[in-house]
């Protein structure tokens, strides 16, 4: 291994005697010297295995940190904070649904139904694709898909995201909607109940 | 187990605890082949994901490792699964990077030119590193963000 690198420094430097593939003609010749610095290195094992180590590191400490900037959603609003029941496909029956918007090269939108029924599995999904209702889509400036809306039945706003969200943000932000329904009464008039898991 | 793919297409759906086990695979053989300064473990590396990438999910060896493991292990069956288009994507970009970085390393290139070999190997072993420990694989992301691109510039 180190005669090849010291056969490549040589044939980098003044001495061609050994015929080499990359030997193209006459070209610049670098310092021997730095040749032979810059050979060293490569063939160290010893420093090839600290490069892994401090690489490895640095993947590591850079998923951490970017599984701590995910969390933070980039902060969007929808446009509107109510949408009409009758513009939704299917309705508003359900105390709260999710209407997800979706767009045909989304490959995150596949996820969003598992996540929502892992989260809060008694909220309706209703998927909606921008391309057959771009006038909702305008109405709630969707700039990104997925787009997951929680809506009551009055359609009202309880939560949105842009992107999917965690299973426990999803799930936080349900059980605050849930509550708040609640003391609205509004549950007592659909007369449904709270979803299991509550204390 | 056909779906829709995002190209309209048919894609198949694999286990995504499947493909990370071959991200981290990957990765190992990476790390030693730096470590090791063995440019034939690269190459070592690149050839499951390049049967992955040509035959498909079913011809990955380390998803067929994975499925083996499975019942001796107790890994229960996925959750969920993802589409298979862009982990084949990424793969075969890592397996182009590790093909090319070995012939760079074996033709005896310029030392420059083996430092930039010696670079992609690292480059994959970081994105097969990041995927298999945090499920981000990065690969998967450009090939949606290329498809988005596309659609964009086909619909103007």
């Amino acid at each position: 291994m180190i005669e090849r690198r010291r056969r490549d420094a040589i044939s980098t430097g003044s001495v061609s005697s050994v015929a080499s593939s990359s030997d193209a003609g006459p070209h610049p010749r670098p310092s021997f010297a730095v040749v032979v610095a810059l050979a060293l290195p490569l063939s160290e094992p010893a420093l090839r295995a600290l490069v892994a180590l401090a690489l490895v590191a640095a993947v590591v400490a850079a998923a951490f940190l970017l599984r701590a900037l995910r969390r933070r959603r980039a902060a969007w609003a929808p446009e509107v904070s109510a949408l009409a029941p009758a513009d939704v496909p299917g309705g508003l029956r359900a105390p709260l649904t999710a209407l997800v918007f979706t767009s045909p090269l989304c490959g995150a939108c596949r996820e969003t139904r598992g996540i929502v029924r892992d989260a809060a599995p008694e909220v309706p999904v209703v998927i909606v694709d921008v391309r057959d209702r771009p006038d909702l889509a305008r109405r709630v400036h969707v700039t990104e898909t997925p787009t997951l809306l929680v809506l009551d039945s009055a359609g009202r706003v309880r939560y949105a995201v842009a992107g999917n969200p965690t299973p426990e943000e999803l799930w936080t932000y349900v059980r605050e909607a849930w509550d708040s329904l609640e003391r609205e009464g509004a549950l007592v008039r659909t007369g449904a109940a709270a979803p299991a898991g509550e204390a | 187990m056909p779906r829709d793919g995002p190209s309209g297409g048919v894609t198949a759906r694999i286990d995504p605890r499947a493909a990370r086990f071959g991200q981290g695979a990957t990765a190992l053989l990476a790390l030693a082949a730096f470590v090791l300064d063995l440019a034939w473990v690269a190459l070592l590396a690149a050839l499951p994901l390049a049967l992955g990438v040509l035959g498909g999910p079913r011809w990955n060896p380390w998803s067929r490792l994975f499925r083996l493991l499975e019942r001796p292990l107790g890994i229960p069956p996925p959750a969920r699964l993802k589409d298979a288009a862009p982990v084949r994507f990424a793969n075969g970009v890592g397996a182009v990077f590790l093909v090319a970085a070995a012939a760079i390393v074996l033709l005896a290139a310029p030392l420059w030119l083996q430092w930039v070999g010696w670079g992609l190997v690292l480059v994959v072993a970081s994105l097969a590193l990041l995927a298999a420990a945090v499920d981000l694989c990065v690969g998967c992301e450009v090939y949606a963000l290329l498809l988005r691109l596309r659609g964009r510039a086909s619909a103007s």
